[in-house]
């Protein structure tokens, strides 16, 4: 049933008709839907992947990139563990856009979200309006944490985005995880240290144990 | 054969006795010719006599051993070989027979397939044969119609029958095409006739469709309902129902238009109900609408029958065209009447701290009125867009079983549901349109994009009017007011938003609430806890200061005190409140029929209320920690003290001694009641448990450090072992079987101290690893060590060699 080791939110945005909706079903179906009309309010799909052994749930929002639906993907920013901005590499507007929603990120999300830059529609050849240097420099610049051209058309990069934000959040995680281990350890050690001999040796020990299982 | 090749060796390998014969008839020969050569070889033919005689004897010996090997090859060889060889030729003879009826069956088989040729030849040729006379009679019988019409069109229009004009014209208009194709044949006449006929059904095909429009033309602006619906179930007939359809809906916009000035008329002047006036404009929508429905309701059965369920579709997309400009003018009034979009800009202002100016801001009660009203009227719209989705949509099923049961070929039933597909994609898409691009779709998602930015507000203002205005409920009570307010405040946002009907602004409502869980009453909670629990011992420092501050002394750490308890039940409570309203949501909810995507929607929304429950219990988990660490622990070490002084080397007598007067654990676990029951009644039922649960780890704790210093012989093991349960006793009285989970290792320590061997204490510590639960740990085999070292009877090789 709900044997997932952890749940993730991704929540994607970017203007309207860059493609987000196409990433999704894409990812989540394999299916790239022609003419996919312009989503209304939120779109909600849920993937279960696999980061080395653990099982990892995506909770994808996909958000209407329309303006007459900010003041609802608006409220997505702060609960969010990933954000996934898009742009379209042949429309120059949606990239110039970028900086409005990293404005928004900024003042609505948690400051220590995982953010995403992607390209999209990259199989559009000749069309193509940005360079992917440009937009590679705006992801540096701007402090994205992974930046990535895509293809929901030809399947381009899709399950390696989706792939990254779960690896990406994965480890961070387990990492804040360790941490709070290695604080409650550390915790109950220096209250029980009159606890004497018995402690300090069992301590020692379970260190000895940790550098050994490392190896 | 076998016998063959016997025989050949046995020849081969003797000389033959022919060839012999041959020589002795040259040695006698030789014996003839001596005399006249006058040599003497007698000696010689001695010999040679001697060696026939030899040789003679030899080819005896062999013609018999030849006899007798032929003879035991033939005793029974030869019998199985005749066996055989009868056995072969009947076999060979009854191939014989074989072949000759396969001859027979093949010429036979030959006969048939040549007579089924023939038979199936015939039957195809009868097939179409019959199709021909079918299609013929077709042709006929449409000839024959096509007459029929051409007489009977002019008679019609004449004597003004449209519904039999219109009846001819469609049986004209569906008739074959190879009917019109036997004009170029030959006989004179009767093409002739045809195209005599199919020219007078042409034009009176046009004669009829002017007629007929100019005829319903005329109805709609007569008014005239009768006539209208007469004729427009005429034009699908005429294969024109475009026509029709524009014609009619000219009439229903009329009166859509009518609906829609009369409903605005009212609403300008400020409705027929003072008490409704907050909601006005949200009335006026639904009474439009309702009137919008009736009119569908009464028109469209006229309209189903003769035009089917595709076109009505398109009906309503011409209807549409009004009952968006009604919307856009009602929007208009709506948006001046109530300032929303200079509040809307205001709201989002305060939202994103861009201004800070408390003069501007709006008063939530305002807010909350026109919030309730957006919801209502996307209630309104919600509603009206059911009843499209039910009239039209649900007999998706019928209309697309209907064209199946005419087709009996059933070979195509995939080309047909993916027919059915095709046309139901066409069909939501068509849906999908009216619904959410049309003019009244998009104003509606704009409005709940304000709303969601109003309700937004007017919970912020709430919280924070709640927070302002805290106080202590009446006596006795361990929350203050914050806590029902807030979660008053949240569930009224959160089911306005569900009543509604749009769960994008269910969801971005709960967002909404519960980031202002998690930061403002999160941060107003946590700000009174960190300024930490005054207890005597801190109670210097906290003078100090608020002598500085000029106030009383003790007032300001008596209040210090009481906001800290509070602020650490609020927590408590507000959880378990969040988790009811989580419940009682996911209740409500699960009896509304929704599509998956928006159950899950919502499912996965609410778990964020469960997650700022959640973080208020670690608060309130903090707090009783820091409670504790300032109120209890030290007192529980200081109490602990006198349990060092007890010797744990006794004797019997001793432990008698004990029995009447207890050394320690008695006046100890009374100290600590005193403790615990001193706060009880401050502490809401989670906190006093994490209280006394610390206290449990506690008592554990000092235990176990006055044990590591003593030296225990076998009756001061027992002693402790009699302590220990009295302890255990106690805690499971207070605070049940999880404050005995606590002791857990301290038990572990005490079995194994109250050993006779350490062989026996091996068991133990083996017995204890099967038993112990995840949250206790068993212990190590350096602890056991340790442990084990503390019986002063046990020697100490014996401890360091146990494994």
């Amino acid at each position: 049933m709900e044997d997932y080791k952890y749940l993730f939110k991704v929540v994607l945005v970017g203007n309207a008709g860059v493609g987000k909706t196409c990433l999704v079903r894409k990812f989540t179906q394999g299916i790239f839907p022609p003419g996919q009309s312009a989503t209304i309010g939120v779109d909600f799909m849920i993937k279960t992947v696999k980061v080395g052994n653990d099982k990892i749930k995506l909770q994808i929002w996909d958000t209407a990139g329309q303006e007459r639906f900010r003041s609802i993907t608006q409220s997505y920013y702060r609960s969010a563990h990933a954000i996934v901005l898009v742009y379209d590499v042949s429309c120059q507007p949606s990239f110039d856009c970028l900086p409005e929603w990293l404005g928004e990120i900024e003042s609505y999300a948690n400051r220590r979200v995982l953010k995403i830059l992607v390209g999209n529609k990259v199989d559009k050849g000749d069309e193509r309006e940005v360079p992917e240097r440009i937009g590679r420099d705006f992801s540096d610049v701007n402090h994205f944490d992974y930046f990535l051209e895509t293809s929901a058309l030809d399947a381009t990069n899709v399950d390696q985005l989706f792939e990254q934000v779960a690896t990406r959040l994965t480890n961070d995680m387990k990492i804040t995880d360790e941490r709070v281990h290695q604080y409650r350890a550390d915790a109950t050690n220096t209250t029980s240290n009159s606890g004497g001999p018995i402690k300090l040796i069992d301590r020692a020990q379970t260190q000895l144990n940790s550098c050994c299982s490392r190896q | 054969m076998p016998d063959n090749s016997l025989h050949s060796k046995y020849l081969s390998g003797v000389p033959a006795g022919r060839k012999n014969g041959v020589r002795n008839a040259a040695v006698e020969k030789r014996t003839e010719e001596l005399p006249e050569k006058q040599f003497d070889f007698s000696r010689k033919i001695r010999e040679l006599r001697l060696e026939l005689e030899i040789k003679k004897r030899e080819e005896e010996r062999i013609e018999k051993d030849i006899a007798i090997i032929l003879e035991e090859n033939t005793i029974d060889g030869g019998e199985q070989n005749r066996s055989f060889g009868l056995a072969v030729t009947r076999f060979n003879n009854q191939m014989l027979v074989v072949e000759n009826s396969a001859k027979q069956l093949t010429s036979a088989l030959k006969n048939i397939s040549a007579l089924a040729d023939t038979i199936s030849g015939r039957v195809s040729a009868l097939d179409v044969a019959k199709t021909r006379v079918v299609g013929c009679l077709q042709l006929a019988g449409d000839m024959r119609d096509l007459g029929v019409c051409a007489e009977g069109i002019d008679d019609a229009i004449r004597s003004e029958d449209f519904e039999t004009a219109s009846q001819h014209i469609h049986r004209f208009l569906t008739l074959d095409q190879a009917v019109f194709q036997i004009r170029d044949f030959k006989q004179k006449d009767a093409t002739d006739s045809i195209r005599h006929s199919y020219e007078i059904l042409s034009s009176a095909k046009e004669r009829l469709s002017k007629i007929l429009k100019s005829r319903l033309t005329e109805a709609v602006q007569n008014k005239n309902v009768a006539e209208m619906q007469r004729f427009v179930k005429l034009f699908p007939l005429i294969h024109e129902p475009d026509e029709g359809l524009q014609r009619y809906s000219v009439y229903l916009n009329q009166i859509i238009d009518k609906l829609a000035e009369e409903n605005l008329a009212i609403m300008k002047a400020g409705g027929t109900d003072d008490n409704r006036r907050n909601v006005l404009y949200a009335d006026t929508l639904f009474i439009f609408f309702e009137g919008v429905a009736e009119i569908i309701e009464s028109n469209l059965p006229v309209l189903e029958h003769t035009y089917g369920l595709e076109k009505l579709l398109d009906f309503m997309f011409i209807l549409q065209a009004r009952i968006d400009d009604f919307f856009k003018r009602l929007l208009e009034e709506f948006d001046a009447r109530r300032r929303l979009s200079h509040l809307n800009r205001i709201v989002d202002d305060v939202l994103h701290n861009r201004k800070l100016n408390e003069e501007e801001a709006p008063d939530p009660l305002e807010i909350d009125v026109i919030a309730s009203e957006i919801c209502m009227m996307n209630t309104s719209v919600e509603m009206y867009w059911r009843f499209v989705g039910r009239r039209i949509g649900s007999k998706d099923v019928d209309m697309a079983r209907s064209p199946s049961g005419d087709d009996d070929e059933e070979i195509d039933e995939e080309a047909r549901l993916e027919r059915q597909r095709l046309r139901k994609e066409a069909k939501e898409q068509k849906m999908d349109q009216l619904l959410n691009r049309s003019r009244v779709g998009t104003k509606m998602q704009e409005l709940i994009g304000s709303y969601c930015s109003l309700e937004h507000f007017y919970m912020l203002k709430s919280v924070q009017k709640a927070i302002k205005s805290d106080a202590k409920e009446d006596v006795g009570g361990l929350t203050s007011s914050i806590v029902d307010d807030v979660v008053f405040i949240i569930r009224k946002s959160i089911r306005r938003a569900a009543g509604s009907g749009n769960v994008d602004s269910v969801c971005a409502t709960i967002n909404n609430a519960t980031a202002l869980l998690d930061t403002v009453v999160h941060n107003y909670l946590h700000q009174h806890i960190q300024t930490g629990y005054v207890t005597s011992s801190n109670f210097a420092s906290e003078a100090f200061t608020a002598y500085q501050q000029g106030k009383q002394v003790k007032e300001a750490a008596e209040c210090q005190k009481e906001q800290f308890l509070q602020a650490l039940n609020n927590a408590a409570k507000l959880s378990e409140l969040l988790i009811e309203l989580q419940k009682g949501l996911i209740m409500e909810w699960s009896k509304v029929k929704r599509p998956p995507v928006e159950k899950n929607k919502l499912e996965h929304s609410t778990t964020q209320i469960e997650e700022s429950a959640k973080k208020f219990s670690s608060l309130a988990r903090h707090g009783a920690e820091e409670l504790f660490k300032s109120a209890i622990k030290n007192k529980i070490r200081q109490k602990a003290d006198p349990y060092h002084d007890i010797d744990r080397q006794m004797t019997m007598d001793d432990i008698e001694h004990y029995e009447a007067h207890d050394p320690f654990v008695d006046q100890f676990l009374v100290q600590i009641n005193c403790l615990l029951v001193e706060h009880e009644p401050a502490l809401f039922p989670e906190n006093y448990e994490a209280v006394v649960l610390l206290t449990a780890s506690e008592i554990a704790r000092q235990i176990e450090v006055a044990i590591a210093k003593c030296q225990f012989n076998r009756y001061g093991a027992l002693q402790l072992d009699k302590e220990y349960r009295q302890i255990c006793a106690y805690l499971t009285n207070v605070a049940g079987w999880s404050a005995r989970e606590k002791l857990g290792r301290l038990g572990q320590i005490v079995s194994l101290l109250n050993v006779e061997t350490i062989d026996e204490a091996m068991e133990v510590w083996h017995h204890s690893k099967t038993m112990t639960t995840s949250t206790t740990r068993t212990l190590t085999l350096p602890e056991v060590r340790k442990v084990l070292a503390l019986r002063a009877d046990f020697p100490t090789i014996a401890i360091k060699s146990i494994e």
